[in-house]
Protein backbone atom coordinates (compact mmCIF):
# COMPACT_ATOMS: atom_id res chain seq x y z
CA UNK A 1 0.00 0.00 0.00
CA UNK A 2 1.12 3.83 -0.70
CA UNK A 3 -0.32 6.56 1.54
CA UNK A 4 -1.03 9.65 -0.64
CA UNK A 5 -3.42 12.78 -0.44
CA UNK A 6 -5.82 14.43 -2.54
CA UNK A 7 -6.81 18.38 -1.53
CA UNK A 8 -9.31 19.75 -3.60
CA UNK A 9 -7.70 22.67 -5.64
CA UNK A 10 -10.52 24.79 -4.33
CA UNK A 11 -9.13 24.28 -0.34
CA UNK A 12 -11.04 22.00 2.19
CA UNK A 13 -10.35 18.68 3.88
CA UNK A 14 -7.63 16.75 2.58
CA UNK A 15 -8.16 13.40 2.49
CA UNK A 16 -5.27 10.52 2.89
CA UNK A 17 -6.07 7.98 1.21
CA UNK A 18 -3.91 3.80 1.13
CA UNK A 19 -4.08 2.72 -2.54
CA UNK A 20 -3.26 -0.96 -3.43
CA UNK A 21 -1.67 -1.68 -6.75
CA UNK A 22 -3.52 -1.14 -9.87
CA UNK A 23 -5.77 1.50 -8.44
CA UNK A 24 -6.66 4.13 -11.23
CA UNK A 25 -7.50 7.85 -10.75
CA UNK A 26 -10.49 6.86 -11.26
CA UNK A 27 -11.17 3.95 -8.35
CA UNK A 28 -10.13 7.29 -6.19
CA UNK A 29 -12.61 9.68 -7.59
CA UNK A 30 -15.39 7.11 -7.06
CA UNK A 31 -14.62 6.83 -3.49
CA UNK A 32 -13.95 9.81 -2.86
CA UNK A 33 -17.41 11.34 -4.51
CA UNK A 34 -15.71 13.39 -7.34
CA UNK A 35 -17.88 14.29 -10.28
CA UNK A 36 -16.29 12.81 -14.16
CA UNK A 37 -15.06 15.90 -14.58
CA UNK A 38 -12.65 16.13 -11.47
CA UNK A 39 -8.53 15.16 -12.73
CA UNK A 40 -5.92 14.22 -10.41
CA UNK A 41 -2.87 16.50 -10.87
CA UNK A 42 0.73 17.26 -9.08
CA UNK A 43 0.25 20.92 -9.97
CA UNK A 44 2.91 23.23 -11.26
CA UNK A 45 2.27 22.41 -14.83
CA UNK A 46 1.88 19.24 -14.59
CA UNK A 47 -0.63 16.98 -16.75
CA UNK A 48 -3.93 15.81 -15.35
CA UNK A 49 -3.12 12.30 -14.50
CA UNK A 50 -5.26 10.06 -17.04
CA UNK A 51 -8.25 8.33 -15.98
CA UNK A 52 -7.33 4.53 -16.67
CA UNK A 53 -3.52 5.44 -15.21
CA UNK A 54 -1.68 2.74 -12.39
CA UNK A 55 -1.38 5.38 -10.02
CA UNK A 56 0.11 3.38 -7.93
CA UNK A 57 3.31 3.04 -10.06
CA UNK A 58 3.48 6.53 -10.76
CA UNK A 59 3.25 8.42 -7.28
CA UNK A 60 5.43 8.17 -4.54
CA UNK A 61 4.68 7.27 -0.99
CA UNK A 62 3.25 10.55 0.57
CA UNK A 63 2.36 11.96 -2.60
CA UNK A 64 0.33 15.46 -2.96
CA UNK A 65 -2.37 15.35 -5.47
CA UNK A 66 -4.62 18.39 -5.81
CA UNK A 67 -8.48 17.20 -7.89
CA UNK A 68 -9.65 19.59 -10.15
CA UNK A 69 -11.70 20.12 -13.14
CA UNK A 70 -10.36 20.50 -16.16
CA UNK A 71 -10.48 23.71 -18.12
CA UNK A 72 -10.65 23.54 -22.08
CA UNK A 73 -9.64 26.82 -23.56
CA UNK A 74 -11.09 27.62 -26.90
CA UNK A 75 -11.63 30.60 -29.17
CA UNK B 1 30.90 -14.24 55.16
CA UNK B 2 31.21 -10.76 54.06
CA UNK B 3 35.18 -10.94 54.93
CA UNK B 4 35.13 -14.13 52.07
CA UNK B 5 33.30 -12.00 49.35
CA UNK B 6 35.19 -8.82 49.71
CA UNK B 7 38.70 -11.77 49.59
CA UNK B 8 36.95 -12.76 46.44
CA UNK B 9 36.10 -9.82 44.99
CA UNK B 10 39.78 -8.01 45.67
CA UNK B 11 41.16 -11.02 43.58
CA UNK B 12 38.81 -10.99 40.70
CA UNK B 13 36.45 -8.18 40.83
CA UNK B 14 33.60 -10.67 40.36
CA UNK B 15 31.66 -10.55 43.60
CA UNK B 16 28.33 -9.62 43.72
CA UNK B 17 27.67 -6.47 45.57
CA UNK B 18 25.22 -4.81 47.17
CA UNK B 19 23.54 -1.24 45.02
CA UNK B 20 21.27 1.38 45.07
CA UNK B 21 20.07 1.10 41.65
CA UNK B 22 17.06 -0.73 40.74
CA UNK B 23 16.44 -1.23 36.92
CA UNK B 24 13.11 -1.58 36.26
CA UNK B 25 12.80 -1.86 32.37
CA UNK B 26 15.57 -1.76 29.80
CA UNK B 27 14.92 -0.52 26.49
CA UNK B 28 17.36 -0.34 23.21
CA UNK B 29 18.97 3.26 22.26
CA UNK B 30 16.17 4.65 19.69
CA UNK B 31 13.80 4.03 22.67
CA UNK B 32 15.86 6.30 25.24
CA UNK B 33 16.81 8.41 22.27
CA UNK B 34 12.75 8.98 21.62
CA UNK B 35 12.30 9.85 24.88
CA UNK B 36 15.02 11.88 25.14
CA UNK B 37 13.84 14.17 22.35
CA UNK B 38 9.75 14.15 23.44
CA UNK B 39 6.74 12.76 22.58
CA UNK B 40 5.49 12.78 18.79
CA UNK B 41 4.46 15.80 17.64
CA UNK B 42 1.82 15.99 14.76
CA UNK B 43 2.36 19.09 12.29
CA UNK B 44 -1.33 20.30 10.99
CA UNK B 45 -1.46 20.65 7.41
CA UNK B 46 -3.19 24.12 6.24
CA UNK B 47 -6.10 22.97 3.90
CA UNK B 48 -5.34 25.95 1.74
CA UNK B 49 -6.98 26.41 -1.83
CA UNK B 50 -4.26 26.09 -4.88
CA UNK B 51 -4.29 29.61 -5.68
CA UNK B 52 -3.30 30.68 -1.87
CA UNK B 53 -0.73 28.00 -1.80
CA UNK B 54 1.04 29.37 -4.98
CA UNK B 55 1.23 32.37 -3.83
CA UNK B 56 -1.65 34.45 -5.05
CA UNK B 57 -3.39 37.59 -3.73
CA UNK B 58 -6.71 38.32 -3.97
CA UNK B 59 -8.33 41.85 -3.53
CA UNK B 60 -11.34 43.42 -4.21
CA UNK B 61 -12.73 40.53 -6.97
CA UNK B 62 -8.88 40.60 -8.46
CA UNK B 63 -6.31 37.64 -8.29
CA UNK B 64 -2.97 38.00 -8.94
CA UNK B 65 -0.07 35.88 -9.07
CA UNK B 66 2.75 33.97 -11.04
CA UNK B 67 1.79 30.86 -13.44
CA UNK B 68 4.65 28.87 -12.24
CA UNK B 69 5.85 25.81 -14.26
CA UNK B 70 9.14 23.74 -14.75
CA UNK B 71 10.22 26.14 -17.26
CA UNK B 72 9.17 29.62 -15.47
CA UNK B 73 6.94 31.77 -14.06
CA UNK B 74 4.90 34.24 -15.71
CA UNK B 75 2.49 36.76 -13.96
CA UNK B 76 -1.00 36.45 -14.29
CA UNK B 77 -4.46 38.22 -13.60
CA UNK B 78 -7.80 36.42 -12.89
CA UNK B 79 -10.81 38.83 -12.12
CA UNK B 80 -14.29 37.18 -10.29
CA UNK B 81 -16.94 39.31 -11.43
CA UNK B 82 -20.15 39.57 -8.68
CA UNK B 83 -21.90 37.15 -11.21
CA UNK B 84 -19.18 34.72 -10.52
CA UNK B 85 -17.84 34.87 -14.51
CA UNK B 86 -13.99 34.36 -14.03
CA UNK B 87 -11.58 35.63 -16.51
CA UNK B 88 -7.76 34.87 -17.02
CA UNK B 89 -5.08 36.51 -18.06
CA UNK B 90 -1.47 36.06 -18.30
CA UNK B 91 1.52 39.33 -19.18
CA UNK B 92 3.69 37.82 -21.64
CA UNK B 93 3.45 34.86 -22.04
CA UNK B 94 6.49 32.55 -23.53
CA UNK B 95 6.92 32.36 -27.45
CA UNK B 96 6.48 28.69 -26.95
CA UNK B 97 2.74 29.37 -26.76
CA UNK B 98 2.30 30.53 -30.03
CA UNK B 99 3.09 26.87 -31.70
CA UNK B 100 0.46 25.87 -28.89
CA UNK B 101 -3.09 24.68 -30.58
CA UNK B 102 -4.58 26.57 -28.16
CA UNK B 103 -2.60 30.19 -28.90
CA UNK B 104 -5.86 31.27 -30.80
CA UNK B 105 -7.66 31.38 -27.74
CA UNK B 106 -4.94 33.60 -26.30
CA UNK B 107 -6.41 37.71 -27.00
CA UNK B 108 -4.00 40.36 -27.10
CA UNK B 109 -4.90 43.47 -24.94
CA UNK B 110 -3.01 45.96 -23.81
CA UNK B 111 0.55 46.67 -22.15
CA UNK B 112 1.51 42.68 -22.57
CA UNK B 113 -1.66 40.98 -21.15
CA UNK B 114 -3.32 38.49 -22.63
CA UNK B 115 -7.17 37.15 -22.34
CA UNK B 116 -7.65 33.55 -22.40
CA UNK B 117 -10.88 32.51 -23.49
CA UNK B 118 -12.60 29.55 -22.21
CA UNK B 119 -15.34 27.55 -24.08
CA UNK B 120 -16.92 26.78 -21.17
CA UNK B 121 -17.60 28.33 -17.79
CA UNK B 122 -14.65 28.05 -15.37
CA UNK B 123 -15.51 26.42 -11.90
CA UNK B 124 -12.91 27.95 -10.08
CA UNK B 125 -9.95 30.53 -9.38
CA UNK B 126 -7.51 27.39 -8.80
CA UNK B 127 -8.63 25.04 -11.68
CA UNK B 128 -7.99 28.26 -13.80
CA UNK B 129 -4.11 28.48 -12.56
CA UNK B 130 -3.81 24.88 -12.76
CA UNK B 131 -4.94 24.64 -16.47
CA UNK B 132 -2.93 27.43 -17.45
CA UNK B 133 0.42 26.01 -16.25
CA UNK B 134 -0.53 22.66 -17.57
CA UNK B 135 -0.82 24.42 -21.20
CA UNK B 136 1.85 26.58 -20.55
CA UNK B 137 3.91 23.41 -19.71
CA UNK B 138 2.57 21.74 -22.47
CA UNK B 139 3.63 24.18 -25.15
CA UNK B 140 7.46 23.83 -23.82
CA UNK B 141 7.26 19.58 -24.28
CA UNK B 142 5.68 19.62 -27.55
Amino acid sequence: MKNITVVPATGGAYSDLSIAPGTTPRDIKKQLGLADNYVLTRGRGSEPIPDAENIYESVSDGTKLFATTDVQWGE
Amino acid sequence: MNGILRFVDSLFGTAPRPTNVVVLKQRPATSTARHQTGSRIVVQRNPRPYWQESGWQYESGNYAGEYATPYGRWPGSITVSPGGRIEVYIHNPPAQLERHPHWECFNKRDNGWYFIHANSPIKDVSAAILNVEKTITEAYEN
